[in-house]
């Protein structure tokens, strides 16, 4: 045997062999799937739930006929806040700049906290309420065969290099108002001169899918 | 979802899978996190994986991305080569050769996570330029620089210097442009 190749073909042969038994793994990710999931779990719990409140609006209604509509559910909500955040998060990653066409960072940090100036102001920790770690796993979840997600508190200090070689990627995400269309800001800084900004209208209509129908303006770009 | 078909492809592919996060990585223990959390990932939109056709080079990218999201949680300075023995298969082979793949194994873990990446995937794996390509989200022709780049990294140790380089035609180094992110 002479040629490198040939030699890295062999020794990969070899240490194949030495790769951990599929057994455990095999016996904990089918054990892992016939737990109910959690937001299974928050299903079902929202169904008790909603059973509960038609007794209490029952008797709530007999007595105060003016009370509102029904919030969203805990699992109602979570399941919106992934399908939008996930949907504007590929959109931008897909689309934007130099992040289209196959070259997608393989890591992006993404702040826990929304934020209403997403984009124009990377220092220090967003104002908006945390997105909760499980719904964190549900949207990058999402995004797996896109790029990783790292879901951070405050951006690193990698984040904030002079050119897109020598930064890490990061995404600070807008504000997720209510209601069936709304405006969720995503933006993006890949170095000094390299940040992007843009506002997604996401909608649905008599309770179908979520789809993203358009931007609000242009993309910003510095 | 198709539960019994993910039940079916987990106990098929999850030996093969095992065997390429090891090699990328070189840690049991890693290796086994890193498959387990790409078949969670993947159970998690399972109707959407088999939609596409190939729910193969889905997880097998959810490994790729999850051994790359690894490296970078780890310091540069922490030991990720597991020091193992002698390959089994390896027995019967001359005391040189064994050395000199025990060397090798190390210089790969040397390497880029991304030159590791591309000779893995064409060496064990098989796969052309192109599907590591579009695994790695990158260009037939990063694939061939990275390649190129690998071996004559390998070939700047003094007991690797004397193999002969791959065929030229497999390992080009692409032109500025081509090359470009």
């Amino acid at each position: 045997m002479n040629r490198l190749d040939e030699l890295v073909r062999a020794t990969l042969d070899d240490r194949a062999e030495q790769a951990p038994s599929p057994i455990p793994v095999v016996n904990r990710v089918l054990a892992r799937r016939r737990r109910p999931t959690r937001r299974a779990w928050l299903v079902a719990s929202a169904a008790a739930a909603a059973t509960a409140a038609i007794v209490a609006v029952g008797v709530t209604v007999a007595t105060d006929p003016d009370a509102g509509s029904d919030p969203l559910t805990a699992a109602e909500t979570e399941d919106r806040t992934v399908t939008i955040y996930s949907l504007v998060l590929e959109r931008f990653l897909r689309t934007s700049a130099d992040w289209r066409a196959g070259n997608v960072p393989d890591q992006v940090y993404v702040q826990i906290r929304p934020d209403e100036d997403a984009g124009w102001d990377f220092d220090g920790q967003a104002a908006g309420d945390p997105i909760p770690p499980d719904v964190q796993d549900e949207i990058s979840a999402e995004l797996a065969d896109l790029t990783t997600l790292s879901w951070v508190e405050k951006f690193p200090p990698s984040v904030r290099g002079d050119t897109r070689e020598t930064s890490d990627p990061a995404i600070r995400l807008g504000l997720l108002p209510s209601g069936d269309q709304v405006n969720v800001s995503v933006s993006a800084y890949h170095g000094f001169d390299n940040a992007w900004l843009t506002t997604y209208v996401v909608a649905r209509e008599n309770g179908g899918p979520w789809r993203i129908t358009g931007t609000d303006a242009p993309m910003g770009l510095t | 979802m198709a539960e019994s078909d993910f039940g079916e492809y987990v106990e098929a592919r999850t030996g093969a899978l095992l065997r390429l996060a090891y090699l990328l990585c070189g840690n049991a223990h890693t290796a086994e996190d890193i498959v387990q959390e790409a078949l969670v990932r993947a159970h998690r939109r399972w109707d959407r994986v088999t939609r596409a056709g190939n729910p193969d080079a889905y997880v097998r990218r959810i490994v790729v991305n999850q051994h790359r999201s690894w490296r970078r949680r780890r310091s540069s300075t922490e030991l990720t080569v597991e020091p193992s023995g002698l390959p089994p298969s390896a027995v019967g082979d001359s005391q040189d050769a064994l050395a000199v793949r025990d060397l090798t194994w190390r210089m790969l873990h040397e390497l880029t996570e991304q030159q590791r990446a591309v000779l893995v995937l064409r060496y064990y794996e098989d796969l052309g330029d192109a599907d590591i390509a579009e695994l790695l989200g990158c260009a037939p022709g990063t694939v061939r620089s990275l390649a190129a780049r690998a071996f004559a990294q390998l070939r700047r140790h003094p007991d690797l210097a004397g193999y002969d380089p791959p065929e030229p035609s497999t390992t080009a180094i692409p032109s500025a442009q081509e090359d470009a992110p």
